[in-house]
């Protein structure tokens, strides 16, 4: 068995479960095909897509969400301003988007493929649950913030607007409370100019690097916007809904934006990442 | 009638302890002499002061009229604030000062109140309270800009981080730290192999928010640089590079402070005076790279390629037997940049290393395209020009 595969790809394997993948994407094909017919295009569906630097020329689409699995057919670069993304299966390094080739559904890695949504549809995908997390936020409610945090990938904190995998904590949804509950200080990543270990606990984390600011009241809220805030964030979460709450500067303070990253997991948007791209030296 | 004096970069500071002095132009003798009390006040009286025209001498308890630079609160322990000495042109009439100029209008601002004239003085130097032992020799100087307003990066300056010298937009330098001692500038950061970056460096910020450079910060950071290389000669002139150049995060990919100090910096100016990395002239050989701009003329080694998979420009071209991306990577790290090993494989951190590199001399209106990691001819040649 492959050590590259994910936690819940290397399960389904376990479980013998890849069949089932291979049935459940040509009952998803049969199916989609009759909707897309009769139904205009769901608001969760991403339009385009885009190759990546690591793409091959033609990047296969495959039966399943693993390494290896039988290449159904593939996608030639021509073809992904028409892909469309259905769905994606999180993993703890990188991931997997189910899309719709023409009319084959099969899966492909995102290692090589990046699919948004356009801002429009990311906001009507998402302005509910942004809502409701940046309020979470604001309330330290971190026991219903778990329940937002994405199964699989758990819940990453940037101290800063460039997201670093290897030095920013990631914690699962399951452990989140107790974690914020705890004593115990954590490493959250390097200070932007001493260069040593942010060492604080959760609690003082969240005040200081999270929502230090009255983030729910910021005067300009987007989904999936590029700026120079979101421009890292995208490297990190290239097929996420990104929701960027930004406060302006002022006289004494410089401006300030908390980053969202939500990512889809088995067809539901779930909070991936939290940015603070507040001013570094 | 009284006079303030504070700090015209932070007017929360008032300058205490203070001698202010009139001198008559009419009769070229000293009319009055004040002291500022500790909240930088000092009243006039007026019947000491008959209408006329006077210069007004203006001396903080610690001043300093040279250029900023190595020089400036060198030893011993750091004062909290020095300033500059200022003349002020004043009028008196029967109703007290109806106007104060002050000789250089970059030394001081005033307001005349109807009871009080209030002078804000340009600081030289305004302590750090974050700043360490060095353990390394000074060796390189790192450029930023403060992509925010002057106000924003004075507050942050005094109390969580900084550089040693910071150009304001008239070009007035405020020092903020002993070039002794290790400022906290340029957080986690690579270049030529080290990893301890403010230990080995003097940070300077330009204040800057949007928009070009003003040409006095510029004459200022050249003079500036002189005076810190003049100072310390372990500094190679190759060795002034921007924050973009050095900052990576934990796993070493630059990019972390990519824009810093940004694309509309120039560093020809700085490279017309042999500061910076310079390059070599000529054209580049056209075999670089193993010949891959020979086979694929418009083509870019980009993320993804492999020597050992014979990916070049994103596609299998088995003809090209030899190393062109370790070349490329074993060129990025001599010139400084944080590339890791090189290994053949064009991945992440080659990405962000090039970008970098990119972004630098493709600043100022120097970019034949918008940095993207892509290494085309042009980006080719300008990296093996850079190559010591």
């Amino acid at each position: 068995m492959s050590r590259t595969i994910d936690s819940d790809v290397d399960l389904a394997l376990r479980e013998g479960r890849v069949a089932h993948f291979r049935r459940h994407a040509m009952r998803s094909w049969s199916i989609l095909f009759v909707l897309c017919v009769a139904l205009p295009v769901f608001a969760s569906e991403q339009d385009g897509c885009e190759a990546t630097d690591y793409a091959p020329d033609s990047i296969p689409l495959l039966a399943a969400p693993v390494a290896g699995s039988r290449t159904l057919r593939s996608i030639s670069r021509d073809e992904l301003p028409s892909l469309r993304n259905i769905d994606a299966l999180g993993a703890s390094r990188g991931g997997w988007l189910k899309v719709r080739a023409g009319e084959t559904v099969g899966w492909v890695s995102a290692r090589n493929l990046a699919c948004r949504l356009s801002p429009e549809s990311a906001r009507a995908a998402l302005a509910g649950e942004a809502e409701k997390v940046i309020a979470l936020l604001k309330v330290r409610d971190v026991r219903r913030l778990a329940l937002s945090v994405h199964p699989v990938k758990g819940l990453r904190f940037s101290p800063y607007g460039t997201v670093d995998s290897r030095a920013d904590q990631t914690i699962p949804g399951s452990q989140l409370e107790q974690a914020c509950a705890s004593r115990t200080p954590r490493i959250w990543g390097a200070d932007d100019a001493s260069g040593k270990a942010i060492r604080l606990t959760c609690a003082v984390y969240l005040d200081r690097f999270v929502y230090d600011r009255d983030f729910a009241a910021a005067p300009r809220v987007t989904f999936n916007a590029a700026s120079d805030e979101t421009r890292s964030v995208w490297e990190a979460y290239p097929s996420a809904i990104v929701v960027e709450y930004a406060m302006p500067g002022n006289e004494t303070s410089p401006a300030a934006s908390l980053v969202l990253a939500f990512e889809q997991h088995k067809g539901k948007w779930y909070l991936s990442g939290i940015v603070h791209a507040g001013w570094t030296i | 009638m009284q006079i303030k004096l504070r700090n015209k970069l932070h007017i929360h500071d008032n300058i205490g302890g203070a001698a202010i002095e009139f001198t008559s132009l009419a009769t070229g003798t000293v009319a009055l002499t004040l002291g500022t009390n500790n909240v930088g006040l000092a009243p006039i009286d007026l019947k000491t002061l008959p209408p006329g025209n006077y210069t007004c001498q203006i001396t903080a308890a610690r001043t300093f009229a040279d250029p900023v630079g190595p020089s400036l609160v060198n030893a011993g322990p750091p004062p909290d604030r020095v300033y500059r000495p200022v003349t002020l042109n004043v009028a008196v009439s029967a109703g007290g000062v109806t106007s104060a100029t002050p000789t250089n209008a970059q030394f001081a601002n005033v307001a005349i109140g109807p009871t009080q004239v209030t002078v804000d003085i340009q600081p030289v130097w305004m302590k750090s309270l974050t700043n360490s032992a060095r353990g390394q020799s000074i060796e390189m100087i790192v450029v930023h800009h403060t992509a925010c307003p002057i106000g924003p990066a004075v507050n942050t300056f005094l109390v969580e981080k900084g550089p040693h010298y910071m150009i304001d937009v008239d070009g007035q330098i405020v020092k903020w730290v002993q070039d002794s001692r290790s400022a906290a500038h340029a957080g986690v950061a690579r270049w030529a192999g080290h990893s301890d970056i403010n230990a080995r460096s003097i940070g300077i910020e330009i204040v800057h928010a949007s928009g070009t450079y003003p040409a006095s910060q510029y004459a200022s950071l050249l003079d500036l640089l002189t005076r810190i290389r003049t100072a310390f000669p372990g500094i190679d002139a190759r060795s002034i590079v921007g924050h973009s150049d050095v900052g990576t995060n934990a796993t070493g990919w630059l990019g972390r402070k990519s824009g810093d100090p940004g694309a509309l910096f120039e560093w020809q100016r700085l490279e017309a005076r042999s500061l910076g990395m310079l390059r070599a002239f000529g054209p580049p050989a056209a075999n670089i790279y193993a010949g891959f701009f020979q086979a694929v003329q418009t083509g870019s080694l980009r993320r993804g390629d492999s020597d050992k998979h014979h990916r070049f420009g994103g596609a299998t071209l088995a003809a090209i037997t030899g190393a062109p991306v370790k070349a490329l990577q074993s060129d990025l790290a001599a010139i400084g940049y944080s590339v890791g090993t090189p290994d053949g494989d064009f991945g992440e951190r080659t990405h962000h290393a090039v970008v970098a590199l990119q972004e630098h001399f493709f600043a100022g209106g120097r970019g034949h395209k918008s940095p993207d990691g892509r290494v085309d001819f042009i980006t080719a040649g300008l990296i093996k020009s850079l190559v010591p």
